[in-house]
């Protein structure tokens, strides 16, 4: 019933049915710390989210992170692409590069994960290495209620 | 800077054990303070600085990247899990992560354990 605030009526609100955003306006440490949960509309959503946030910092952060994920249908976290992307020692320029952008690169280890899950029939929390354009890539995360969920990714 | 608690909790259990390698990153341990610390929002980086004595790990050794532990944390449904960074030799960088739930902005609980019980196939990432 409340799918569209991804089932939390209490604490998000979608006023204008793309995306849920946080009524905490939740800010922490001087980058964007709640969740987006957009699957249809993410530019929209992420737009919409930066809007309310109050560090300019945090602010560009998302709209550059709305940018990259223009072709990604997915839900995107601007701190979940920078977590896993701008850490120079998890090593995925490359992957970057040869795919375009962040966005397109969580895209590509979220579907070469499933596909490892699937396969592999994993459950729970796993690790695994999958080859994303040509780049094995070390892949965590856990498989929450059938879905799985990307903890972080690095090259070895 | 020091570590955090749940930083301490980690390490500790993560280099709990008998394996050389494992007592080698637990005497550097010993001169290891915070170099930097970064809240990405989805988790966190802590970089590490070690006393200049430090006896680095053998050339085959240098770069591992292990972590077979996982926290739960009062705040995240799914839990947290952790990635120990050794470069050329030494502690480099712990990093912790959540499974797609923003990172709390204050722990106040968790507890950790072993992913998997049995160490052995996270422990042959050392040998």
């Amino acid at each position: 019933m409340y799918a569209y605030v991804g089932g939390n009526p209490a604490s998000l609100n979608d006023p204008l049915g793309w995306c849920a955003e946080d009524l905490a306006g939740d800010e922490a440490r001087g980058e964007a710390a709640a969740g987006l949960f957009c699957l249809e509309h993410p530019i929209i959503c992420i737009l919409g989210f930066a809007g309310s946030l109050a560090a300019p910092v945090a602010a560009e952060a998302v709209f550059a992170a709305a940018e990259e994920a223009g072709s990604v249908d997915v839900a995107v976290d601007a701190n979940k692409l920078s977590h896993i992307f701008d850490n120079p020692a998890h090593d995925l320029d490359t992957v970057v590069e040869q795919l375009g952008s962040q966005g397109n690169a969580y895209a590509a280890i979220q579907s070469a994960a499933e596909a490892a899950v699937n396969s592999g029939n994993l459950t729970g929390v796993f690790e695994t290495v999958v080859d994303v354009a040509g780049t094995q890539v070390t892949v965590r995360g856990a498989v929450v209620n059938g879905a799985v969920r990307i903890g972080t990714a690095f090259v070895k | 800077m020091h570590l955090e608690p749940l930083e301490t909790a980690v390490l500790e259990k993560l280099l709990n054990g008998d394996h050389p390698i494992l007592v080698a990153l637990k005497e550097q341990m010993s001169g290891l303070s915070v170099k930097a610390r970064k809240y990405t929002g989805a988790g966190f980086f802590t970089e590490f600085s070690l006393a200049l004595t430090a006896h680095r790990l053998p050339a085959s050794s240098s770069r591992i990247r292990f972590g077979d532990v996982e926290a739960t944390i009062d705040g995240l449904n799914n839990g947290a899990g952790f990635v120990l960074f050794i470069d050329d030799g030494l502690l480099h960088m712990l990093e912790g992560y959540s499974y797609d739930e923003p990172w709390p902005k204050e722990i106040h609980g968790f507890s950790v354990k072993y992913s998997n019980a049995d160490r052995k196939a996270e422990l042959a990432k050392l040998d």
